[in-house]
């Protein structure tokens, strides 16, 4: 399994209280940094931050408590604001960083939150998502709103020519429209059951997710009107398209297409062309992961591929998890195994991969990795959701030349 | 010493009996209509119980029909009705369906084939399905909506409430006569749900959740002053929202918007018991009463999520089952559901109501026998 000859990134612990137990975020700011979300999901009362890498101190910066900003009492009792999701959106026309949090953490005080048993509880259920914009020149939040009701933010896209942000709201998966300019939020209705974790525009302003059934869902926002296509994203063929939602997807240096994974068993990467034919074209570029015992369902925490991200070289980064064959049987929430996070590159030109750095820690399994994010020297960073806690990035010195390395941006979580 | 956390807790979903969700097509070979399209706001059973019908409303609306037994299993589309964005009543009679439908250019009644699953030789090895087209029956308002419509007890006619101005009307299947009975309330405050008693008397709810009713064969509506139960101070916000009716004992179950509650209405007594609030959430949406006597629903608004509930008049317990989920058929949560019926065997049908939907039955439990006592 052991991977010899490989960069090795570096591990950026986040340092807040309570112990960040989650990176679900991160992107590259309209000022070329990265930002990042330190979460607190599972800590009753826990809050998230909004940290950022500081090259001149080679650390983490927190740059927003996003608690104090929108004040919110952390002992209410009630579901907090503890992360962002896959939910940052960096604006190309001006220094805006959009963010909208997100649920899970229990109120203060609480043993256990259930996001379908306790929505609506007065007393204990998460009142509602915001979303703040935060310039990335003046460092400060310029506002802040109410974003979903009575839902979290699961994954977020900006369309900065229209000015509106395009959300996934969990539990209930229904598809939102927030007007920048207005601050009021639309809803489209329900997509599925299972969220999609990813959303993208393409140049045309169409927004693309998916529903529970892996269908490509797509909003024309010329006519207001959202429409299933007759598009599935790729899969193995032990499972069907089922579960098989967006994760991760980053576009192509030239937007033409887009690169993805699935948040499914044994995902298989995909290409997607937005403007070819009438819904687009379709590609499966194969799966990233290893074969294994498919008799038997493996746990997400372990079959996991995330933080696409292209590099300044025009190659595309993905980091997938490894582990001994046969382990997949024994993993569960309790039970860690031995695994590896490595960074995969691959040549889109030639679809050939290569294994290209290590995640690793030395008391941590650094396999999850939820978003990357290249910065304006080209440098990689990766967004951990290790075990045992503290949450942290990965950083991955790529000793790129050039200026101005991170664009064009990233304008979804 | 801190207190570990729970994750889990048995019992948020429905765990007592099995409910199960249909696509709106037949799986694998068939996709289901546009979403937007398809919630269901209305049910019909045909004469022998075995096929149901199922109304839609959306940017269009559908006839939907399926039948669960033997080989069949599927829901088909029986098509688009033209010029409508709901259909607001369904009755199955001498072979056809009638449909009260409404769209931007008023309300009209239309019909079409009934759809005979009997035909096909199979729905396993092939098959042979065919789509019948709509016809217009008459036009019922040219610039009004109906509401609901219902049959009336003979089936041959239906009897609803218009949407704007509460106005009850009647038309006949045959000789497409259109009667206005009466009005329910002059202010407009009235509720949308209909249920019709074993005599053949309509009821609903208007004003300050007062019960009205309708003598079909008289023409007449009466406002009564028995009042549906709300919360202390809220009979102006409060109608029924739902209705049930015992077919075994006459009886009829009302459930309430906004504050959710229920009540058992003696029609011929006309003594109205409040039963309690089923769940935490407000408006009971929908209820149909099994085989068994016991009372199967749904209650939550539009942007809740759904709990379904139970109330067994043998023992007087009123339950909050959990939230509907399906995962033997597809994998979903049911959040919003707007109509109830119940099938041949027992089974309950709910007919979802949001952007994307299914069919669901609930087939409730069968107690254990327990000995008796000497």
């Amino acid at each position: 399994m052991k991977s010899d000859d490989l960069k090795t990134a570096r591990f950026y612990p986040f340092e807040h209280e309570p112990v960040p137990d989650s990176c679900w975020s991160m992107i590259t700011g309209p000022d070329g940094r990265v930002y990042a979300s330190s979460c607190c999901e599972m800590t009753p009362g826990g809050s998230v931050s909004i940290v950022r890498y500081n090259d001149d101190t080679d650390s983490l910066d927190t740059v927003v408590n996003v608690a104090k900003v929108v004040g919110e009492a952390l002992d209410s009792g009630k579901g907090t604001q503890c992360k962002i999701h896959y939910s940052f959106a960096s604006s190309p026309n001006n220094d805006i960083l959009y963010a909208a949090t997100h649920l899970s953490a229990p109120g203060l005080g609480r043993r256990y939150y259930h996001a379908w048993a306790d929505y609506k509880d007065q007393d204990r259920a998460f009142p509602h998502s915001v979303v703040l914009a935060y310039d990335t020149g003046r460092e400060e939040v310029l506002w802040h709103s109410v974003f979903i009701p009575r839902e979290g933010c699961r994954c977020m896209a900006l369309d900065p020519d229209r000015g509106k942000l395009y959300a996934i709201s969990y539990p209930r998966d229904h598809f939102w429209i927030f007007d920048i300019g207005t601050r009021e939020i639309r809803d489209l209705g329900r997509l599925g059951s299972v969220n999609s974790q990813g959303i993208f525009t393409d140049r045309k302003g169409r927004v693309f997710t998916t529903n529970g059934s892996g269908q490509l869902v797509r909003y024309l926002p010329d006519e207001d009107r959202l429409e299933e296509l007759p598009i599935y994203l790729p899969h193995h063929s032990s499972v069907t398209s089922w579960h098989t939602v967006i994760y991760d997807v980053v576009a192509s240096p030239d937007g033409d297409c887009v690169y993805g994974i699935p948040w499914d068993s044994n995902p298989h990467l995909f290409r997607y062309w937005p403007d070819d034919g009438r819904y687009g074209c379709m590609e499966n570029l194969g799966p990233v992961h290893q074969e294994r015992d498919v008799t038997h369902p493996v746990a997400f925490l372990l079959d996991h591929c995330g933080g696409l991200v292209f590099g300044a070289d025009g190659m595309l980064y993905y980091a997938t998890s490894r582990w001994n064959s046969g382990d997949e049987l024994r993993m569960n929430w309790e039970f860690p195994i031995d695994t590896e996070g490595v960074v995969v590159q691959m040549n889109t030109e030639t679809l050939e991969k290569r294994d290209f750095a290590r995640l690793q820690e030395p008391t941590q399994r650094c396999h999850y990795v939820s978003r990357a994010a290249r910065d304006s020297l080209g440098n990689l960073f990766f967004g951990q959701v290790p075990r045992p806690i503290p949450a942290g990035i990965s950083r991955l010195q790529m000793d790129a030349k050039g200026e101005n390395l991170h664009l064009p941006i990233r304008t979804w979580g | 010493m801190e207190h570990e956390m729970i994750w889990e807790v048995p019992g948020v979903f429905v765990r007592e009996g099995v409910v199960v969700a249909l696509p709106l097509c037949f799986p694998g070979q068939t996709i289901s209509p546009p979403a937007g399209e398809t919630a269901i706001a209305t049910l019909a059973f045909d004469a022998n119980a075995t096929t149901i019908y199922c109304g839609t409303k959306g940017t269009r609306a559908h006839v939907l029909t399926s039948m669960i037994y033997e080989d069949r299993g599927v829901v088909i589309d029986v098509g688009a009705v033209p010029d409508a964005t709901s259909v607001d009543g369904l009755c199955v009679c001498e072979n056809r369906i009638f449909i009260v439908a409404s769209g931007k250019n008023g309300a009209a009644l239309w019909s079409v084939a009934e759809f005979d699953f009997d035909h096909s030789y199979s729905l396993i090895q092939e098959w042979d399905l065919g789509r019948e087209p709509y016809e217009k029956v008459c036009d019922l308002f040219s610039e009004h909506s109906v509401a609901q419509a219902i049959p009336v007890s003979d089936g041959c006619a239906m009897i609803g409430i218009v949407e704007s101005s509460g106005e009850v009307f009647r038309v006949d299947l045959k000789s497409k006569q259109k009667d206005i009975l009466g009005k329910v309330d002059k202010s407009g405050h009235f509720s949308r749900a209909l249920v019709l008693d074993r005599s053949g008397r309509l009821w609903g709810s208007s004003g300050l959740a007062q019960l009205w009713v309708c003598d079909v064969s008289r023409g007449e509506v009466e406002c009564t002053d028995m009042e549906a139960p709300a919360a202390a101070g809220r009979s102006p916000h409060t109608q029924v929202s739902a209705w049930a009716l015992d077919p075994f004992t006459g009886i009829l179950y009302g459930g309430t918007t906004p504050d959710g509650y229920l009540f058992k209405f003696d029609p011929e007594s006309r003594e109205l018991v409040p039963l309690g609030k089923p769940t935490i959430h407000g408006s009971i949406s929908c209820m149909s009463v099994g085989n068994d006597g016991r009372l199967f629903g749904m209650s939550g608004a539009e942007d809740d999520i759904a709990h379904m509930f139970s109330y067994d008049p043998r023992s007087g317990a009123l339950s909050d089952m959990g939230i509907p989920v399906s995962s033997l058929t597809v994998r979903e949560y049911g959040y919003h559901f707007s109509c109830a019926a119940t099938g041949p065997n027992g089974e309950i049908f709910f007919g979802q109501g949001e952007r994307i939907n299914h069919l669901w039955v609930y087939f409730p439990s069968v107690p254990r026998r327990v000995p008796v006592r000497e």
